[in-house]
């Protein structure tokens, strides 16, 4: 038993080491909150081992809460991402998105003058607000 | 019946933290964000339930286990959720479109069809 929690303790380490590579490496905030996520979870496991280790069961809490803080930061976070570019304050908007996209419609018209794209199963008829 | 529990639960704690190593390297060696999304979400959550179902198996306890199957229902629930709001945040700040995307059908759809786009504005 003491076999298996070393070995697992060591495996643990070395990716906790190479996850906080990454949070530390990763070019924008976005990496690092996907190493953030990683890493609750090498917390949760490592509490895993830890309570089979000593068979105690009053650190049942501290699964919850490690689980639930995870998450709301998670999500926190990705809510609150900026682009990295300081041209661009802030997340854009579907205009924003529609100009951009229709900028680059324009550019591949330039190649060649076929008829509009139309998408395979709709039209641009108004859908019906559900 | 002590002893089988105990190998078993042995099994689970080591596969568990074998599969938290494979998603560390990948963590560490991938190149963009998508696939690093990829690997945060897959292994991760089922290391996650290897270990939890390890030391449920081997504490034996009634209230641990069912803490513990409460943790991995709670984690199978918010793991999407916050997978889903990370690649939306990155598509929408540009991050993901700078790589080479094989299928964007979320571009196709803000080509051709704005009125589906104007119409699932409100429910973001």
């Amino acid at each position: 038993m003491i076999w298996l929690v070393g070995i697992c303790g060591v495996m643990l380490f070395i990716s906790a080491v190479l996850v906080l590579w990454r949070i530390n490496d990763g070019p924008n905030t976005l990496d690092r909150m996907v190493g953030v996520d990683v890493m609750t979870s090498i917390v949760l496991g490592s509490l895993a081992l830890l309570v089979a280790m000593t068979r105690r069961s009053d650190l049942l809490a501290v699964f919850v809460v490690v689980s639930v803080v995870g998450f709301l930061g998670s999500v926190a976070m990705s809510r609150a991402a900026r682009p990295d570019d300081p041209g661009k304050r802030r997340i854009l908007t579907i205009e924003e998105e529609r100009a951009i996209a229709a900028a680059e419609e324009a550019e591949e018209e330039n190649d060649d003058d076929t008829a509009a794209p139309v998408h395979p199963d709709g039209s641009h008829e108004e859908v019906s607000d559900g | 019946m002590d002893d089988l529990l105990e190998i078993l639960g042995a099994i689970f704690l080591f596969a568990g933290c074998s599969l938290t190593l494979i998603a560390a390297i990948g963590i560490f060696r991938t190149g963009d964000l998508i696939s690093r999304q990829h690997i945060a979400t897959k292994p991760q959550v089922l290391s996650l339930i290897f270990n939890l179902t390890g030391a449920a198996l081997l504490v034996r306890d009634s209230t641990m286990s069912w803490t513990m199957l409460l943790v991995i229902a709670f984690h199978l629930i918010t793991s999407p959720i916050s997978a889903h709001m990370l690649s939306r945040a990155a598509y929408r700040t540009g991050t993901a479109r700078a790589n080479d995307l094989v299928v964007d059908e979320l571009r196709e759809d803000l080509h051709v069809n704005p009125a589906a786009v104007d119409n699932g504005r409100d429910k973001r």
